[in-house]
C-alpha cells in the first residue's frame, strides 16, 4: 500500500469522486486557483475547471446556502469552510436548513452535502482559528459528524460522506494534514458509524478522536513499557456513534478514559461517558476519566497553547489513576 | 573563630550519648582540656574535656538530652568573635542538632514499619466498590463486604472479587502436611513424652541485668581478641551444665523400670528449622569453657540448619534447653525430650520496673520454664534446681573469669600435719578439682591411670609423664627433649599440653606458666619438622 499524507488522501478522495460522479462539485474560499488555504484542493481547478471548483466570496452563509440549494436540486456539493471557527456564520444554513429539510419534507428531499472544515489547535493560530467544535454538530438531529485521524480513514470516510444522501460535517484536523500513512490502493470506502481499534490492549480503553488518537498511541507505547496495555479506539464518526465497539472494549478492560482536544465541559467525551454509564455500568471497574482542554479560549502564545492542549502525559496519568 | 563542641564517639558501638551534667555554665570561661561536661553512654559516665579555650557561648543540648555522636552540643566563642557570626553559628548548629534527632526518630519509625507489616483492620464498610466488582459478587452470591479493595483509593475492583473467590476455593481445600520424616519423628516423640512423663512445669523469673552487663563486657573483650560473640543461650548453657552437676537427679534418663543418673552432662539445644525442630546434643557440656560452649552451639546450630549433623550428635542427651525468647514468648510449658527427666524453656528478655530493696529499679528480666518428669523428680528438688540456676544467673561474675583459665591458688598447698586430716582433705580436694578444674583432673588422670594400671607403660605415656616433670622442674632442655620424644611416640599436642598443664597447676600456677609457652613453641617447631 502506498504511503501518502492525510492531505493527499483527502485530495485523492475529492478527485476520484469528482471523476466518478459529475454531480460532485466543490466550492469555498480560495479552493480553486489557489488550491485551498491548506492546499487540500490543489490541482482540482486545473482538472475540473471553474464550473466544478468554485471560488466564492468571503461569505460562509453564501457557501452553505448555495450548497443546500444545489443539494436539494440534485447535486452533491462539497463546500469547504476554511476554519471550523467560522461555522457560526453559516450555522442557520447548517442546522436549520440542511439538517432538517429531509425530515420536514417527509423524506422527499435529500440534502447530500459534505461540509469539509479544519479544526484543532497547535499552529499558534489563536482563539478564533483553533477550536474543536464537533459537539455542536453531533447535537443536531439530521447531521452526520465525521472526524478522521489517519490518511486511510480520511479518504475512505470522505468517499462515504460524499456518497451519503445526508448532510455530513467532515472535520479535518489541521495538524494532521502532514501526517503520512498507508492508504489502500484503488477505490474503497469506510462505512460511517464504524469505530476503529487503533491498538489492542486489555488493561484500559482509551477513546480518542482526531489528533488525540496519535497522543493516545504515543501514551500506549510508554505505558506498555510499564506493563500497562491500553486499547485505543477511534470512533471516527461521532454521529452515528459506534457504541458497540466501545462497550465491547470496556467489557474487556473494565476501564475507560476519553480524550478530546475540545473544551472538556459540554464536550463529546461527556456523551460517550454517559452512554457507557447508561448501557455498561456493570462493566466498569473504575470511574470513567475524561481528558479535554480547560474551559478557556485557545491561547495564542505557543507555550500557553502547549499547556492548554491535552497531551501524552495527561493520558498516562489518567490511565494510571484507574488501573 | 567559634568552636562547635560535638558529641564525642567514646566507643566503637556508641551511637548516642546523654548529657548528664554541664560542668560549666553559659558565659563562663573554659580552658582547653578542662572538664566541660559529663556524658552517659550506655552504662558509663564519661567526662568530656573542652576542645578549645574561650567562653562557653551557648549550650545547645541541655541536661538530659540524648544526642547522636558527632552532632554539635555547644559553642565555645574565642576572643574577638563577631556577635552576629556567633549567632549564625549557633543557629546552624541548633538546626543540625534538631534535624539529627528528627532523623533518628524518623529512622526508628521506618524500621518499626519495615519490621511488622500488619494489614489494617477495617473499622466500617463505607468504601468504594466498582460496579463491575459488585455485579460479579452478586453473580457469585458472595457478600462484597468480605472483599478487601486494592484498586485506586482502596476501591473494590473485579480483580479483588476474583482473588477472593480463589481464596475461598483454596480455603475449602486444607493444605496437607504428612506425618512423614521429621514431622513424624517429632509427633511420635512428643506424644510418647506426653503419654509417659508425669509432666509438671514450674516457672521462675530471673533478673538478668547483671548477666547482660557481663555479656557486654565479655563480648567487648572477645571482640578485641577477634573472637565471636557469646549469646545468652551460650551463657545459660554453661550455667545449666554447672547446675546439673550439682543436681544429678535433673541430669537423668527415665526408663520404665529405673532412673539412670548420668555422670556426663550431655546438653541438648533445641534448634528451630524452617519446617521442624532438631535437638543436637553437646556431649560433656560440663567440661566446656564459655568460649568452647559458644563455638560448639554455633557449630551444631549451623550444621543442624544445613542438615549436616552426625547421628551421634543427635543422641545421648541428658537434658534439653529450648529458647523461644527470640520470638517473644515469656513462659511456656515445654515437653520433655524423652528419656530425659527435664527440659528448660528460656523466655524473652523484658525490661520492667522491679522492687529491689524497697526501691523501684529498671531491670531486665527473663522467665525460665522448667518441665520435669514427676515420676523421677519431685517438686522440691526441681524447684531447688531452678532456683540454683536463677542464683547463678543473677550473680554470674565469679563464675566467668575474664582471664585465661588458670588455677588461682596452688592445688598442692599444704593442709597441716595430721595424716588423717590430710587423707580426708585429699578426697575433698579431688572432688573440688573435678568440679573446679576438670581439665586438670582429666590431665592428671590420664598421666596417673596408666602408671597404676596393670601391664607396662607405653613410650608415649612415659614421655608425657616426663614432659610434666620437665615443666615441674622448669628445665628448658628437658622440655624440648621430652616434647620432641612424646610427639615422636605419637602424642597429640593436646595431650602434651594437658600433661604440662598438670605440672603448672600443681606446681605453683602462674609462676610456671612461661614454661607452657615453651612447650607450645616446641610443639610448633617439631610439628613442622
Amino acid at each position: 500500500m502506498p504511503e501518502i499524507t492525510y492531505l493527499e488522501a483527502i485530495n485523492a478522495a475529492l478527485k476520484e469522486e469528482m471523476r466518478r460522479d459529475p454531480n460532485v462539485f466543490i466550492l469555498g474560499e480560495d479552493v480553486g486557483i489557489f488550491g485551498g488555504c491548506f492546499g487540500v484542493t490543489q490541482g482540482l481547478y486545473d482538472e475540473f475547471g471553474p464550473e466544478r471548483v468554485l471560488d466564492t466570496p468571503i461569505s460562509e452563509t453564501a457557501i452553505i446556502g448555495a450548497s443546500v440549494g444545489a443539494a436539494a436540486a440534485g447535486l452533491r456539493p462539497v463546500p469547504e469552510i476554511m476554519f471550523m471557527d467560522f461555522m457560526g456564520v453559516c450555522l442557520d444554513e447548517i442546522f436549520n436548513q440542511a439538517a432538517k429539510m429531509r425530515y420536514m419534507f417527509g423524506g422527499r428531499a435529500k440534502i447530500p452535502i459534505t461540509v469539509r472544515t479544519a479544526c484543532g489547535a497547535g499552529l499558534g493560530a489563536a482563539a478564533q482559528h483553533s477550536q474543536s467544535l464537533e459537539a455542536w454538530f453531533a447535537h443536531i438531529p439530521g447531521l452526520k459528524v465525521v472526524m478522521p485521524s489517519t490518511p486511510a480513514d480520511a479518504k475512505g470516510l470522505l468517499v462515504s460522506s460524499i456518497r451519503d444522501d445526508n448532510p455530513v460535517i467532515f472535520i479535518e484536523h489541521k495538524m494532521l494534514y502532514g501526517v503520512s500513512g498507508t492508504v489502500p490502493e484503488g477505490e474503497y470506502t469506510i462505512p460511517l458509524g464504524k469505530a476503529d481499534i487503533k491498538r489492542e490492549g486489555s488493561d484500559a480503553t482509551v477513546v480518542a478522536t482526531a489528533m488525540m488518537v496519535h497522543k493516545a498511541l504515543a501514551a500506549a507505547e510508554t505505558l506498555a513499557e510499564e506493563g500497562i496495555e491500553i486499547e485505543v479506539i477511534d470512533p471516527r464518526c461521532l454521529q452515528p456513534l459506534d457504541k458497540d465497539t466501545i462497550l465491547q472494549s470496556v467489557e474487556k478492560t473494565g476501564r475507560l478514559v476519553i480524550v478530546q482536544e475540545a473544551v472538556k465541559f459540554g464536550g463529546f467525551g461527556g456523551e460517550i461517558a454517559a452512554m457507557v454509564v447508561e448501557e455498561g455500568f456493570d462493566l466498569l471497574d473504575a470511574p470513567i476519566k475524561r481528558i479535554g482542554a480547560p474551559f478557556a479560549p485557545v491561547p495564542f502564545a505557543t507555550n500557553l497553547e502547549n499547556v492548554y492542549l491535552p497531551g501524552e502525559e495527561d493520558i498516562i496519568e489518567a490511565v494510571k489513576s484507574v488501573v | 573563630m567559634a568552636v562547635k563542641v560535638l558529641m564525642p564517639k567514646l566507643g566503637l558501638t556508641m551511637k548516642k550519648g546523654k548529657i548528664a551534667k554541664w560542668l560549666k555554665q553559659e558565659g563562663q570561661e573554659v580552658t582547653k582540656g578542662e572538664d566541660l561536661l559529663e556524658i552517659i553512654t550506655e552504662k558509663i559516665t564519661n567526662v568530656m574535656e573542652a576542645p578549645a579555650s574561650g567562653i562557653l557561648y551557648k549550650i545547645l543540648a541541655e541536661k538530659g538530652r540524648n544526642v547522636p555522636v558527632t552532632v554539635p552540643i555547644a559553642i565555645i566563642a574565642e576572643p574577638g568573635d563577631d556577635e552576629t557570626v556567633l549567632q549564625q553559628v549557633v543557629e546552624e548548629a541548633q538546626a543540625e542538632l534538631d534535624s539529627s534527632e528528627a532523623k533518628d526518630t524518623k529512622k526508628k519509625v521506618t524500621e518499626k514499619e519495615a519490621k511488622k507489616e500488619v494489614q489494617p483492620i477495617r473499622v466500617d464498610n463505607v468504601r468504594k466498590i466498582s460496579p463491575r466488582a459488585l455485579r460479579l459478587a452478586q453473580e457469585k452470591g458472595i457478600d462484597i463486604n468480605y472483599v478487601i479493595g486494592t484498586g485506586p483509593n482502596g476501591r473494590v475492583i473485579e480483580k479483588d472479587v476474583n482473588n477472593y473467590l480463589q481464596e475461598l476455593e483454596k480455603e475449602k481445600q486444607p493444605e496437607v502436611i504428612s506425618f512423614e520424616g521429621m514431622r513424624g519423628i517429632i509427633a511420635e516423640r512428643m506424644s510418647e513424652s506426653s503419654r509417659n512423663a508425669a509432666r509438671v512445669t514450674i516457672m521462675q523469673e530471673v533478673d538478668i541485668t547483671n548477666l547482660q552487663d557481663l555479656r557486654e563486657k565479655l563480648n567487648n573483650t572477645f571482640q578485641e581478641q577477634g573472637k565471636g560473640k557469646v549469646s545468652y543461650t551460650d551463657l545459660i548453657a554453661v550455667v545449666v551444665a554447672r547446675a546439673l552437676k550439682e543436681h544429678p537427679i535433673m541430669n537423668a534418663r527415665v526408663f520404665a523400670e529405673e532412673i539412670e543418673l548420668c555422670g556426663s552432662v550431655n546438653l541438648g539445644i533445641a534448634v528451630a528449622l524452617e519446617d521442624g525442630l532438631i535437638v543436637p546434643v553437646i556431649h560433656q557440656a560440663h567440661r566446656l569453657s564459655l568460649v568452647q560452649m559458644s563455638e560448639k552451639i554455633k557449630s551444631v546450630a549451623e550444621r543442624a540448619r544445613s542438615g549436616e549433623l552426625d547421628s551421634e550428635e543427635l543422641q545421648g542427651g541428658t537434658f534439653t534447653i529450648t529458647n523461644l525468647g527470640m520470638f517473644g514468648a515469656e513462659g511456656f510449658t515445654p515437653i520433655i525430650n524423652p528419656p530425659e527427666t527435664a527440659i528448660l524453656g528460656i523466655g524473652t528478655i523484658t525490661e520492667k520496673p522491679v522492687l529491689k530493696d524497697g526501691n523501684l529499679e529498671r531491670r531486665f528480666c527473663m522467665t525460665m520454664s522448667l518441665s520435669f518428669d514427676h515420676r523421677a523428680v519431685d517438686g522440691a528438688p526441681a524447684a531447688q534446681f531452678l532456683s540454683r540456676i536463677k542464683e547463678i544467673l543473677e550473680n554470674p561474675h565469679p563464675l566467668f573469669q575474664m582471664e585465661e583459665p588458670n588455677i588461682s591458688r596452688p592445688l598442692a598447698a599444704g593442709g597441716g600435719k595430721d595424716p588423717n586430716k590430710l587423707m580426708q582433705d585429699f578426697v575433698s580436694g579431688i572432688e573440688w578439682l573435678n568440679e573446679e578444674a576438670p581439665d586438670i583432673a582429666v590431665g592428671f588422670n590420664s598421666l596417673m591411670a596408666p602408671v597404676f594400671a596393670e601391664g607396662e607403660l607405653s613410650t608415649k605415656e612415659k614421655e608425657l609423664i616426663a614432659v610434666a616433670l620437665s615443666v615441674y622442674i622448669k628445665c628448658e632442655y628437658c622440655i624440648s627433649h621430652h616434647v620432641h620424644n612424646a610427639m615422636a611416640a605419637g602424642a597429640e599436642p593436646d595431650e602434651i599440653l594437658e600433661a604440662a598443664g598438670v605440672a603448672v597447676a600443681f606446681g605453683g600456677g602462674p609462676a610456671m606458666a612461661y614454661t607452657v609457652t615453651l612447650v607450645k613453641e616446641c610443639i610448633k617447631a617439631f610439628c613442622t619438622e
